[in-house]
């Protein structure tokens, strides 16, 4: 008795919650020329808006010149602790050079000549002096060269990428700029823009700076070479970031620095289909 | 100058009737704009509890549980080392059949084996509007509607039932069949055959699973290339595939 009445309660709130967050959406289907009447079809939609909305900023001044809608599914993805992790640890797994070695017993210099009579010397067998358990023997199952690559999915690749971005945005560490283009290719004057808009890789009241990931559609030559001498600010394109799954970069860098255009670049790469 | 401008607040602003109904559905906007309880950077990552499995170390003494035995038990075929199940067609020691008998036939590397598809079941498939003549059919269209059940090492076309076919369509295939050519080409359509490697072949049936789309290979068989490049066949490496008619 009691357990029907608590399913219809239940089922009565689920049912209410859903209409919360349901339109009624009536919509003309192309249908059979006889048929006049246009079908109505019941379609869930989502109440979040589709867009988030943030700054856009003058690189030279920092002063905000308008407000960007960004795609809610890559700058506010869920943000998962676990993928990005997964992620940066397949990354580093890639990047190690794997080039340890040690010798084994065949490999150690020396005679494998028999040390000592088998018997008659009131001491253990011995055959070998280049044997494992001996000084200066080989070492029994050393590190040898070798490919510490795992593998990940190609889509926990891309959430990653997402929740990356989302834990920017959330962060207030994501800036998104109207243009990277610099009148000089001078580290001196990047570094005093940087130093005026309180970017600055190399601060003073910080044993560190704050390091920068530019990042931009292509490669331009005075960013690239400005940024080229400090040590905490690097470039990339979105596409080499996109493609390589690179969520390492984004997390390590404090500040993440995104031109105008690649926004839309990126929001166009990295939609979950 | 403040060193962060906040993306947040106005993000925040502009939703204000969503986040002060945070609490009701908390579940379904844990992904929008939540700021993690602890600021993530490189040092306070971490993987879930328990998501992947601790490795078993056997043989580190009594107190991990797998200490001298190793698990293995006492004594016995099992508690030695090497001895798992004996390999595939093994007979216990007996000559097994594989080896009994003497070898006979053989295995053609080369073989192709082409998907067959008949000209009246094209037209079926236009007559029930489930391939769109207007448009240039491909080998993805031909399975994606069922019209082939599975492309092998390509389609060829035939001329069965050739008397009902009657629509002009653009098509691109691996093969015909000379009857096959005369038909279509007879209605008014126009068909192209094409070599297609496997790679070439599953871009062209998947190409949502490639990143990128390959480059499409060029024969490198002789006999290959002469198929593909006689206009008889309407290959399309031939020069001028109408010369012929």
């Amino acid at each position: 008795m009691w357990a029907k009445e608590w399913r219809t309660l239940l089922l009565k709130q689920w049912q209410n919650q859903r209409r919360l967050h349901t339109k009624f959406i009536p919509e003309k289907i192309l249908t059979k020329e006889n048929s006049t009447q246009p079908k109505v079809v019941l379609k869930a939609v989502s109440p979040l808006p589709t867009n988030i909305q943030a700054w856009i900023h003058d690189f030279e001044t920092n002063t905000p010149l308008g407000i960007i809608n960004l795609d809610r599914k890559v700058f506010a993805a869920p943000i998962r602790k676990d993928l990005l992790q997964r992620a940066i640890v397949w990354q580093r797994d890639c990047l190690r050079q794997g080039t340890h070695s040690s010798k084994n017993r065949s490999e150690v210099r020396g005679t494998t000549r028999k040390w000592a009579p088998q018997k008659g010397r009131g001491k253990a067998r011995v055959g070998s002096h280049r044997a494992p358990q001996f000084r200066g023997g080989g070492v029994a199952h050393g590190p040898k060269p070798r490919s510490h690559a795992s593998d990940l999915p190609r889509q926990v690749q891309l959430f990653g990428l997402r929740s990356a971005l989302a834990t920017k945005f959330a962060q207030n560490q994501l800036f998104i700029v109207e243009n990277l283009k610099l009148k000089t290719s001078k580290t001196r004057d990047l570094l005093s823009i940087l130093n005026r808009n309180a970017w600055d890789p190399l601060a003073d009241d910080r044993k560190q700076g704050h390091s920068i990931l530019f990042l931009t559609m292509d490669h331009i030559k005075e960013l690239d070479l400005a940024s080229r001498n400090l040590q905490r600010v690097h470039v990339l394109t979105a596409n080499e970031i996109v493609e390589t799954g690179d969520v390492y970069n984004i997390m390590g860098h404090e500040i993440l620095m995104i031109d105008h255009k690649t926004v839309g670049l990126l929001e166009e790469l990295l939609r979950p289909k | 100058m403040p060193r962060f401008t906040s993306n947040f607040i106005i993000s925040l602003r502009s939703n204000l009737f969503i986040s002060s109904r945070f609490e009701f559905f908390s579940r379904s906007y844990t992904s929008f704009l939540q700021v993690p309880a602890r600021k993530l950077d490189l040092g306070s990552l971490s993987d879930n509890s328990k998501a992947t499995k601790e490795k078993r170390r056997i043989g580190r003494g009594p107190a991990s549980g797998r200490g001298k035995t190793s698990g293995r038990g006492h004594k016995g075929q099992k508690a030695r080392g090497g001895n798992s199940k004996p390999r595939r067609g093994f007979e216990g020691g007996q000559t097994p059949l594989s080896r009994r008998f003497p070898k006979r036939g053989f295995h053609n590397p080369f073989q192709t084996t082409w998907a067959p598809l008949n000209l009246d079941r094209l037209q079926h498939w236009i007559n029930n509007g489930r391939i769109d003549p207007s448009q240039p059919i491909t080998m993805k269209h031909l399975l994606d509607t069922r019209c082939v059940r599975d492309v092998k090492d390509g389609v060829k076309i035939l001329a069965d039932g050739k008397e009902h076919f009657k629509t002009p369509v653009t098509i691109e295939v691996s093969r015909a069949s000379k009857q096959a050519i005369k038909t279509i080409e007879s209605v008014g359509g126009k068909i192209t055959c094409r070599y297609f490697n496997r790679l070439a072949l599953r871009a062209t049936i998947k190409p949502e699973k490639f990143w990128k789309l390959p480059k499409f290979a060029a024969p490198m068989k002789q006999r290959d290339i002469v198929w593909y490049s006689d206009p008889k066949n309407r290959g399309y490496l031939a020069l001028s595939p109408k010369k012929d008619q």
